[in-house]
């Protein structure tokens, strides 16, 4: 089955408006267009893609188990220091196909940060995890171990390992 | 692939091991042990708990370090070195605080426990901050700071790589000279992850003076982005170019 990753900016090919600096001391920068790594022994720029997608690509996960695993479960409430959150996860054809966050109880203003931008991480980790020829993912600390004990009780009601 | 998420250290530790040549169940016990230690790190360096190592040295009630205390003054003295001050673990308001640097060092000592109980090739990702056992080359995708469930780049690595940002935990960051973070997000790849990930660490802060100075390191690259969406990067990095390639 499909899944599509998106990769903005940098990752993908086409690097346009790439800014070639010359050492601490030049203010001044060049614009140019090149391939970002053309240049040599000077740090490049480039700018990032920030509204809609530059390139999307399909990829294709590549292993398919023999008994197929279906269906949805919502993991125990769990909590995170902040409050309370549980988590849903969706199955298809023996593949995590979805984690979203089932439910969030607020403490703070800090929740709402972790379903913002903590979530959405963990949850390309989770789906990367799984067959993807991108390994892991690196991006500033998440913080939340909740999250990952909720999947996993929501992976035991699905017994899906 | 077999893999384990281990919330440790305030976060989430990732195992992905590749059991070539061990059966699974040794797998799973050396990854068990190499969790351990990870606890065991986190009991000495946990700012959390006032019992710990580091909370006790904090507090002055302890007079000598242990061995393990003194490797961390070490690297954050090595690592203060040479980001000129960028990364400083002694400039943070309320005392010593090498966090950042420990947790890539527990992931690095939690990989040799994976390398020396006979396990050929993995990776573990410590919160985003990842080590790889030498030997195989792994695409790491980095998160987009701005864009939810989106890559801004996919970097491969046989070694390390370390992002650090303000985007997950708000503004956690200290300019060490009292000025504005240049970055809203910074990548730094190679090495060992400890030094790797206080490298990641002064470049989110510095920007463009700690790029330079990536710039100088054998077997070091990294980028940021700033807060216009501006991606500087050192010359030799190079980014997974195309889906076919990661593929």
């Amino acid at each position: 089955m499909n899944r599509t990753v998106t990769i903005l900016g940098a990752a993908a090919a086409g690097f346009v408006g790439v800014i070639v600096l010359h050492g601490p001391a030049s203010q001044a920068a060049t614009l140019s267009k090149s391939n970002a790594s053309a240049s040599s022994g000077n740090p490049t720029s480039t700018t990032l893609a920030q509204q809609s997608p530059s390139t999307t690509a399909g990829i294709t996960t590549t292993t398919l188990p023999v008994a197929k695993i279906n269906g949805t479960a919502v993991g125990a409430q769990e909590n995170y220091g902040y409050g309370q959150m549980s988590v849903k996860v969706t199955i298809a054809n023996s593949r995590i196909v979805d984690v979203s966050v089932n439910s969030i109880q607020a403490l703070e203003s800090y929740s709402l940060q972790l379903e913002q931008q903590v979530v959405p991480m963990l949850k390309s980790e989770v789906l990367a995890a799984q067959g993807t020829n991108i390994n892991s993912i690196s991006g500033a600390t998440y913080t939340t171990e909740a999250y990952a004990y909720s999947i996993q009780s929501a992976l035991n009601k699905l017994h899906f390992k | 692939m077999i893999s384990r998420a281990e919330p440790v250290m305030g976060t989430v530790f990732s195992f992905l091991v590749d059991p070539i040549t061990l059966p699974t169940d040794e797998v799973q016990t050396v990854i068990e042990l190499a969790c351990k230690e990870l606890h065991q790190l986190d009991n000495r360096f946990s700012l959390w708990k006032q019992d710990s190592e580091l909370s006790q040295w904090r507090l002055g009630a302890i007079e000598e370090p242990s061995k393990l205390m003194d490797e961390v003054f070490q690297l954050c003295a090595h690592a203060c070195h040479i980001t000129k001050g960028f990364f400083d673990p002694w400039a943070m308001p309320g005392g010593f605080d090498p966090t950042g640097l420990v947790k890539g060092w527990a992931a690095q000592r939690a990989l040799s426990i994976l390398e020396e109980g006979g396990i050929e090739a993995g990776l573990i990702n410590a919160g985003g901050d990842i080590c790889v056992l030498p030997g195989k080359t792994y695409q790491i995708g980095i998160q987009h700071p701005n864009e939810k469930d989106c890559l801004c780049a996919v970097i491969p690595t046989d070694t390390s790589i370390a992002t650090s940002g303000i985007y997950e935990r708000g503004n956690h960051l200290i300019h060490p000279f009292g000025r504005d973070i240049a970055s809203v997000s910074a990548t730094v790849v190679g090495g060992q992850l400890a030094i790797t990930d206080a490298l990641a660490t002064a470049l989110a802060v510095g920007g463009k003076e700690v790029l330079y100075l990536l710039e100088q390191l054998e077997g070091i690259e990294g980028f940021f982005i700033t807060p216009t969406g501006s991606l500087f990067k050192t010359s030799g990095l190079e980014f997974s170019k195309s889906l076919d390639e990661i593929n």
